[in-house]
């Protein structure tokens, strides 16, 4: 679904309109589904997760505001926020005999990143990170793990994965202003 | 807390990539309903990683996830596929045209509140979760109880309930039958107030912790039955903390409590008209 689309499917629903709130959920669920799925682990918390963002898009679809952004990030935030808020009270349990090579899809995620100018500039900016930096923050985000789990998969000090997150998004803030 | 130097940037960040302890996160949401920079600052990164997502493989979602949106939100199922009289002509295209021959929608959601500039979208409501989930914070730091600047921001008028909710589900104590919450706040651990059904049907409240308020202001406590529409006024809560109100025959089951901050004596209007400060929901209470 084209992002100007998506945004007028929102205003719509800002003002009630049933049909353009479905139309949302048909095209945005899977990915979003998909992505709960990712973070939880677990098929009911991630229809939990998918079901209460959907209900906030619904409650705060007239506070989008197009100009700030796209509104499929904003959806995929209220998902996100969601699944972890799920995963961070369950305390799930971390993997620690996973090799590190494992940790990440970050070769995958890397190619697949959509065509889409944002996407773009995104890949060529986490490029450039060192190849372990790249694969903590994308599996901060694809995998949900907190500062705490990454320590423990990664077998490193807490410090020095807070220490690589910073640095990195520090990079990643400077590349993609450039 | 986290050893490194505080940076809005950093906090704003690490709060989006999702890297953050729950009680970090709880802060930053906390932060941002009086910060609007920071606010600002989760929206740029939330556009900024977002792409990254696209890397996970879509996933159908089971049906009944929908069923329970449309149940939840009110929707019956021959609404939805009505059109919508105002529906944005891009949407319309986009329909089947069989769905084009039935009567125009109902418009069903009452007038929105408008955007506050500054507060993330999601923040102005959580939806309900059964027990176990987290909460979210509405109190502000203390610092701000005397600053008019901040009350100006965030009191509204009308339904208060718009601009900022806390929700909360923190109920695993082990209770004869009946139903209780948690009302809470994130600024302390644990709870502010216990609230529990009785068997007479009369809901009582028991403060847990002394409660901080500023001079000339109320506590006034409100009742949001699940489904329900307006808040309905159960009372100022006396400085004693502990308080019991009819029961009204409301349905206790996921009835949410609501307390806002109020002029002495408590709203005029009959509706919040200062923020609501703590919340907690009822849930039946399990024997462990």
């Amino acid at each position: 679904m084209e992002a100007v689309e998506l945004s007028s499917l929102l205003s719509a629903c800002a003002r009630g309109d049933r049909r353009a709130f479905k139309s949302i959920y048909d095209s945005q669920s899977p990915q979003m589904y998909g992505i709960a799925l990712r973070i939880t682990r677990d098929p009911a918390l991630a229809a939990d997760a998918l079901h209460d963002a959907f209900l906030q898009a619904w409650q705060n679809a007239g506070r989008f505001d197009g100009a700030r952004g796209r509104a499929e990030a904003w959806l995929i935030s209220l998902v996100r926020y969601r699944a972890l808020d799920a995963v961070r009270s369950r305390k799930r349990e971390v993997v620690t005999d996973t090799p590190p090579e494992q940790v990440d899809d970050a070769p995958d995620a890397l190619t697949a990143v959509s065509q889409e100018a944002d996407a773009r500039a995104l890949q060529r900016c986490l490029e450039t990170l060192e190849p372990e930096r790249r694969r903590v923050i994308a599996s901060a985000f694809i995998d949900g793990y907190s500062h705490a789990e990454l320590a423990k998969r990664l077998n490193m000090p807490l410090g020095t994965v807070k220490s690589w997150i910073r640095r990195g998004l520090e990079s990643l803030k400077k590349c993609l202003e450039t | 807390m986290s050893d490194l130097p505080y940076d809005r940037e950093h906090r704003a960040a690490e709060y989006v990539l999702g890297v953050l302890p729950v009680g970090e996160a709880r802060l930053v949401e906390r932060e941002m309903l009086h910060d609007p920079q920071l606010a600002q600052a989760v929206s740029r990164w939330e556009q900024r990683l977002a792409p990254l997502a696209s890397t996970i493989q879509p996933v159908t979602p089971p049906a009944e996830v929908w069923a329970r949106i449309e149940s939840d939100l009110g929707f019956e199922h021959a609404d939805v596929t009505a059109a919508s009289a105002e529906a944005a002509p891009m949407a319309t295209e986009e329909a089947a045209p069989a769905d084009i021959e039935e009567p125009p929608a109902v418009i069903v959601e009452p007038p929105r509140p408008k955007p506050v500039e500054g507060l993330p979208p999601w923040i102005a409501q959580r939806p309900e979760r059964p027990a176990g989930h987290s909460p979210v914070v509405t109190i502000p730091p203390r610092g701000l109880w005397h600053n008019t600047g901040f009350w100006r921001g965030t009191a509204m008028g009308g339904l208060a309930l718009a601009a900022v909710l806390a929700f909360f589900a923190i109920v695993r104590a082990p209770a004869p039958a009946g139903f209780h919450g948690a009302i809470v706040a994130l600024e302390r651990p644990g709870s502010m107030w216990m609230a529990e059904t009785m068997p007479d049907g009369r809901i009582k409240l028991t403060a847990m912790t002394a409660i901080d308020r500023p001079p000339n202001r109320d506590l006034e406590l409100w009742a949001l039955p699940k489904g329900a529409a307006k808040p309905i006024p159960m009372g100022v809560i006396p400085a004693s903390g502990v308080m019991m109100v009819a029961g009204h025959d409301m349905p206790m089951d996921g009835l949410q409590l609501l307390v806002s901050l109020e002029p002495m004596g408590g709203s005029p209007t009959g509706a919040p008209t200062g923020p609501v400060m703590y919340g907690g929901t009822l849930h039946p209470a399990n024997p462990v």
